[in-house]
């Protein structure tokens, strides 16, 4: 597994925390790993719950409709990177 | 008018609680053991697939842990089974989330916890966990939620001629509103019901609604603090006075319970 930034482990924490992830601690989450599909397992409403915590934690809007979006959602690293780029 | 006799017979049971985790466990306490040592945390049922399992409240996993097990002891797929969820109070923690994010300045409600705010939720879980497409009906009547969902499920098995699932839930009531709601326990009770002339094992238990005033709710023969209080206060726990009915220990044949002003609906082991 790829190792966890600072920010990365902080968005791991979120994560975990709003999705209510059973059994899984946010250093566990490899930041290159898919978050949705295959990889974590997340789904569209997992997407909307992230949305709603990161806009909460870090006032940042991401909307479904922007280009960008969907690159954003792909692992913990990119959602990170964006987060950080927005704030 | 002249009553309408409902008969019907149970023929599985499953309950939850934070001292029992089972009909057994809990027909032992009802027999006068003395609770466990260790409080029960929070069921964690199986059936609902894991994605969905993170996102269910308690009172869904309540309900869908003792319907799983009512159906296991009756020995029937759980999709063959028409529903029928009550529940006295709902999910008062998420009534009160809902309440305080509207009221305030951010007002963006969790899709989760949205979806989760429905009175049907645990219906809904149950349903998408087993596959079943059955009706699935969703009662609430605060105190009445017990008799009432009883005498929709007795009218359903005997003239739909249909197999139900039957199940009580209620969960500690959330802080802000303790005030006015007393209910401080965890309670799960649910019954499989089949038409009385089914060919499995069961007991008979017919159902009569009278146009008579029942005002107080029938005296347990339990004289355990902890079900006895629970009787009084979480409204799915009423059915603890037809749980003793059913339990082989039980001495009495009757229990009367109020349905609504002027009406009361009592079942009679036959």
């Amino acid at each position: 597994m790829a190792t966890q930034t600072e920010s990365e482990l902080t968005m791991a924490q979120l994560l975990v925390e709003a999705l209510n992830l059973e059994d899984m601690d946010a250093e566990e989450i490899d930041p290159e790993e898919q978050l949705f599909g295959d990889g974590l397992g997340l789904d569209s409403i997992d997407a909307l719950e992230i949305s709603l915590a990161i806009s909460k934690e870090y006032g940042v809007q991401i909307k479904a409709e922007d280009e960008g979006t969907r690159e954003a959602f792909a692992t913990l690293r990119s959602l990170t990177a964006f987060v950080e780029n927005k704030k | 008018m002249q009553a309408k006799e409902l008969k019907c017979k149970i023929v599985g049971a499953g309950a939850w609680g934070s001292y029992f985790n089972s009909w057994e466990s809990l027909q032992q306490l009802l027999g006068g053991e003395p609770l466990p040592e260790t409080k029960n945390k929070g069921p964690k049922p199986s059936i609902i697939p894991a994605n969905e399992r993170r996102r269910a409240p308690l009172p869904v996993r309540l309900a869908v842990e003792s319907s799983c097990q009512a159906t296991q002891s009756a020995g029937l797929e759980p999709n063959t089974l028409t529903c029928v969820f009550a529940s006295g109070l709902g999910d008062t923690e998420l009534t009160d989330y809902m309440c305080k994010t509207l009221a305030s300045e951010y007002k963006e409600l969790s899709p989760t916890k949205f979806h989760n705010s429905v009175h049907n939720a645990p219906a809904g879980y149950w349903t998408i966990s087993t596959g079943t497409m059955s009706a699935a009906n969703s009662v609430a009547g605060y105190e009445e939620s017990v008799p009432l969902t009883l005498l929709e499920a007795f009218i359903q098995c005997v003239t739909e001629h249909k197999p139900m699932l039957v199940t009580f839930y209620d969960a500690p009531v959330a802080e802000v509103l303790r005030p006015i709601l007393s209910n401080q326990e965890t309670f799960a009770f649910s019954l499989v019901i089949l038409p009385a002339d089914a060919e499995i094992d069961g007991i008979e238990v017919t159902a009569e609604v009278t146009a008579a005033d029942q005002l107080a709710w029938p005296a347990l023969q339990s004289n355990s603090d902890y079900i006895t209080s629970m009787y009084a206060d979480n409204p799915s726990a009423k059915i603890l006075c037809l749980a003793e009915l059913i339990t082989t220990s039980n001495g009495s044949k009757s229990v009367t319970m109020p349905l609504s002003q002027g009406t009361s609906i009592s079942f009679t082991r036959t």
